[in-house]
C-alpha cells in the first residue's frame, strides 16, 4: 500500500501516547496500532475526522502517498 | 468479529453436541464389538445379519414378473413387481456374514462423525460472533465433498458389499439382487454446501477487509 500514515511523528509532536489518542478518538489501541503500522486497508471518514480533531492537524499531515514504497 | 450469537444458535450447538457424543458412543461400541467379535463368534454362535436387497433382476431397476391367476382375472395380462426393496435378515454362524455389514455401518458412522465435528466447529465460530472465520469456508467445502462422495460412491460400496453377502446366502424360490440407489439428495446437498463454501469464502474476505477498516 502506497498510502503511509504518519501517526508516530504527529503523536511525538503533540506529546500524546497511542493509548491517550485511542481513548480520545474512541477506537481501540489495537485498531490504532493497525493504522499506525500501515496494516489498515481502509479508514472511515469518521475516524479520520476524530484523529484530525484530537491531533489538531489536516488529513494531509496524517496521510502521505509514497508510490515508491509499493511492492 | 460481530456480536456473539444468541439463543437459537446456542440451542442448535447443544443439539449438535448431544448428537456428536451419541454417535461417538455408538462408534466406540461398534468398534469394540468388531474388535472382539472374532473371539466371541469363533465358537460358531448364531448371529443376525441384515442385507439390503431388491426383489427381481437388474441392479438399477429390479423387476420381477409375477404369475397371475388369469382364470380369476382374465383382464390382467401381466403383473410386474418393480423396484421392490427391503432387508433380508439372515441367522447364521458365519463370521464374515456377521462382520461385513457392521464394517459398512462403522464407515457410515465415521462419515457422520466427521460431518458433526465440522458442523460443531462452524457453529462454535458462529456462537463466538465470527461466522465468517476463514476456516469455515474450508470446513464447508470439506463437508460438501464428503456428501457428494457419499452420495455417489456410498451406493457403489453398499451394492458391492450386498452382492458379496448375497453370494453367501443362496436363496431359492425368489430372485434377490443387491440394490443400487444413487443418493441424489445427498449429492444435491453436497453441491449446495460447495456453493455456500464459495459464498462464505467471499464473506471471509469481506470480513477481513472490514476488520482492517479503522
Amino acid at each position: 500500500m502506497a498510502i503511509r500514515v504518519n501517526l508516530d511523528f504527529l503523536l511525538l509532536q503533540r506529546g500524546l501516547s497511542l493509548t491517550e489518542l485511542a481513548d480520545r478518538v474512541g477506537i481501540t489501541i489495537a485498531n490504532l496500532s493497525i493504522l499506525k503500522t500501515n496494516k489498515a486497508r481502509a479508514v472511515r471518514f469518521s475516524t479520520l475526522n476524530a484523529i484530525c480533531r484530537e491531533l489538531d492537524c489536516q488529513p494531509g499531515d496524517l496521510l502521505e502517498h509514497r508510490p515508491d514504497s509499493e511492492p | 468479529m460481530t456480536r456473539p450469537a444468541g439463543g437459537p444458535a446456542r440451542a442448535v450447538k447443544l443439539w449438535l453436541d448431544v448428537a456428536f457424543f451419541v454417535v461417538t458412543g455408538a462408534g466406540v461400541g461398534l468398534t469394540a464389538w468388531l474388535a472382539i467379535s472374532p473371539i466371541v463368534l469363533r465358537g460358531g454362535q448364531v448371529g443376525d445379519t441384515a442385507i439390503p436387497v431388491a426383489v427381481g433382476s437388474g441392479a438399477l431397476r429390479p423387476t420381477l414378473t409375477l404369475d397371475v391367476d388369469t382364470v380369476a382375472a382374465p383382464s390382467i395380462r401381466r403383473a410386474v413387481l418393480v423396484e421392490a426393496r427391503g432387508e433380508l435378515r439372515v441367522q447364521s454362524t458365519s463370521w464374515p456374514l456377521q462382520f461385513l455389514p457392521n464394517l459398512g455401518l462403522l464407515l457410515g458412522i465415521a462419515v457422520v462423525l466427521i460431518l458433526l465435528l465440522l458442523l460443531r466447529r462452524i457453529l462454535a465460530d458462529v456462537v463466538a460472533g465470527d461466522p465468517f472465520a476463514a476456516a469455515n469456508a474450508q470446513r464447508m467445502r470439506i463437508m460438501g465433498i464428503i456428501l457428494v462422495a457419499a452420495g455417489a460412491l456410498g451406493p457403489v460400496v453398499e451394492h458391492l458389499v450386498a452382492r458379496s453377502l448375497l453370494r453367501r446366502v443362496p436363496i431359492q424360490g425368489v430372485e434377490l439382487t443387491a440394490p443400487f440407489d444413487l443418493r441424489v439428495d445427498m449429492i444435491l446437498i453436497g453441491l449446495l454446501l460447495l456453493v455456500l463454501a464459495a459464498v462464505f469464502g467471499y464473506g471471509s474476505e469481506l470480513e477481513r477487509e472490514r476488520s482492517l477498516t479503522i
